[in-house]
């Protein structure tokens, strides 16, 4: 008797612990700074994440509801678009820019190589009003989402509210976004001691410490400072980067230093992709620098690699890699909610 | 026993008196020179020489302020308004006063500060689907002004002014201070004259980002702005 009200009692007080329990959705990895991105404002919540997964992922963001945000940010890819040096939008429109990898955006202030966007709510409106990329008015958008079918019902799982407007859809895309974060490399592993890097690795790593890390900064691996990195101008784009942002002369050519984890899948290199694989980009820095006025100092004294340090990096520079991210499914094409929509 | 009644009734109004809210109004209104703007129709013609012509005008009044010897004696909370001169709706603010608190200055911002600029997407009149945002760049664009004149050597001899900016050097918003005499409804009128007559039309006929044009256009739209007592 005692013995079965016990039992009863646990199970109703594991019950509610678990009913009250608050889901946690996002954790600052170990040894990582706090992120930028205020919470307070934004709190996630599952369904809310959801919301923003199926948006990330339907076409109907885009005019002619054809592409999506994950048209040229695929997981496989870190969220990048493998093998488009510039962005690919509607109608067979070609860009101006390479498209980012997504990841750790919690972390980020300013949005786009050239910082344009400054803040992760934004972001997504550049992409999908651009002419070039999704080609849709925002309260075309709204107009659709409204009308959906399967919309109006998750907007108000997500909000208690079914009408849909544009501070809760770019709030809902952020939640998904902030979910994005990569931290489960090799890397990491061997910096909580659970693994070591081969001998090779570690070469590299010292090597990386001491030619790339004053701006690939760990553990985020960039400092997200904007910089001209030697890159010789494209005629055909004359993309003076952050310059047109700023208007300061000081800015010309500079463009926003990228994380480097996950860097093996998010190729091409570089904002206007120009760079198809790691030893092009470590070629670039020992031996194709453009020294322009604002070249960063850091880069003034010239990096000496000979090939097989260049491998020593590359293999370091692999470590980097997420599969865990890559291939986990809370981050992919939302079937149960997109595809079911479709059939209904 | 109706002279009791009389007293409570007469209580009873004094009472209602009490409890009456004391509002302040504000009503915009646009101006060319002498005549009122009026964009019911979607356009309006001046009698300007050029065939000077306004088809959208519309900005943001932010951070509604009464002072007292220069002190902030009563203010609107979150006090975001976009007035926009073809929707009458927009034209008309009310403020509550209800100590009531007397005043001898209104203050206010024409546009949005750079604190609101870097918050993320927002709901009411700062929702970006108003149009009063910047989607290649982020920022909020306090003042919108759109037109036609013959001096405009462009498309349909089109204008177009958006004036924005919320980082230094080109912070676009303007903080205007105008001493009123207290009352409860103002009439807070905006010349365009005073604006167009600084623009050379031939060669200034469009501002689309932040940049020292678009801060000394704003400088403008700030002395353009008188308030009247009603």
């Amino acid at each position: 008797m005692k013995l079965k009200f016990i039992i009863i009692c646990s199970v109703c007080i594991f019950t509610v612990a678990f009913r009250y329990a608050k889901e946690i959705f996002f954790t600052v990895p170990k040894n990582w700074p706090q992120p930028v991105y205020d919470f307070s404002r934004n709190p996630l919540s599952a369904n809310k994440i959801e919301l923003g997964r199926a948006l990330f992922y339907d076409p109907i963001l885009s005019r002619n509801n054809m592409i999506s945000c994950a048209s040229c940010h695929s997981q496989y890819n870190a969220f990048a678009h493998a093998d488009h040096s510039l962005s690919h939008g509607i109608e067979d429109k070609i860009g101006t820019r390479n498209s980012p990898a997504l990841m750790n955006l919690a972390w980020q202030t300013l949005f786009m190589h050239d910082g344009a966007v400054n803040h992760l709510d934004m972001q997504a409106l550049a992409p999908i009003t651009h002419p070039s990329e999704m080609g849709e008015d925002i309260n075309h958008m709204i107009e659709k989402l409204n009308s959906s079918t399967i919309y109006p019902a998750l907007f108000y799982k997500a909000y208690n509210d079914s009408n849909i407007n544009s501070a809760n859809t770019l709030k809902a895309i952020s939640q998904f976004l902030l979910t994005l974060v990569s931290y489960n490399a090799k890397y990491d592993s061997v910096m909580h001691r659970q693994a070591s890097f081969t001998e090779q690795e570690n070469r590299g790593y010292a090597l990386f410490k001491k030619n790339c890390a004053t701006c690939h900064t760990e553990p985020l691996f960039t400092n997200y400072e904007f910089v001209n990195n030697g890159l010789a101008i494209d005629t055909t784009l004359n993309d003076f980067g952050r310059f047109k942002i700023t208007q300061y002369h000081n800015d010309s050519f500079k463009f926003k230093t990228p994380t480097l984890r996950n860097i093996e899948f998010s190729y091409p290199y570089m904002h206007d992709g120009r760079f198809k694989n790691l030893t092009q980009v470590l070629n670039h820095y020992t031996n194709g620098l453009n020294h322009s006025s604002t070249l960063s100092p850091k880069l003034k004294q010239a990096i000496l690699l000979s090939s097989n340090e260049k491998v020593d990096i590359i293999a370091f520079l692999l470590t980097l890699t997420d599969q865990s991210f890559l291939f986990n499914k809370r981050f992919s094409y939302p079937k149960h909610t997109l595809l079911k929509a479709a059939k209904d | 026993m109706r002279y009791h009644l009389a007293i409570i009734f007469i209580g009873f109004v004094f009472f209602l008196k009490a409890q009456t809210k004391h509002n302040i109004h504000l009503d915009f209104s646009m101006l060319y020179g002498a005549d009122t703007l009026n964009l019911k129709e979607g356009v309006f013609k001046t009698n300007d020489a050029n065939d000077l012509q306004f088809q959208a005008v519309k900005f943001y009044i932010s951070n509604v302020q009464f002072l007292k010897n220069k002190k902030v004696v009563l203010q609107e909370s979150n006090s975001f308004h976009l007035i926009d001169a073809s929707k009458l709706k927009t034209l008309g603010i009310t403020i509550p006063n209800n100590a009531p608190v007397n005043f001898d200055a209104i203050q206010f911002n024409m546009g949005i500060d750079s604190l609101i600029n870097v918050s993320g997407a927002m709901e009411g009149d700062l929702d970006l689907a108003k149009g009063m945002y910047w989607t290649w760049q982020s920022g909020y664009i306090n003042f919108k002004l759109e037109g036609t004149s013959n001096l405009c050597n462009t498309r349909n001899h089109e204008f177009q002014f958006h004036i924005g900016g919320y980082q230094m050097p080109f912070y676009s918003m303007q903080t205007i201070t105008m001493p009123i005499k207290y009352a409860d409804r103002f009439l807070m009128l905006l010349d365009l004259k005073k604006i167009m007559d600084g623009i050379d039309l031939k060669n200034q006929n469009h501002i689309m980002s932040p940049n020292s044009e678009a801060l000394l256009f704003s400088k403008r739209i700030a002395q353009a702005f008188s308030v009247r007592s009603k």
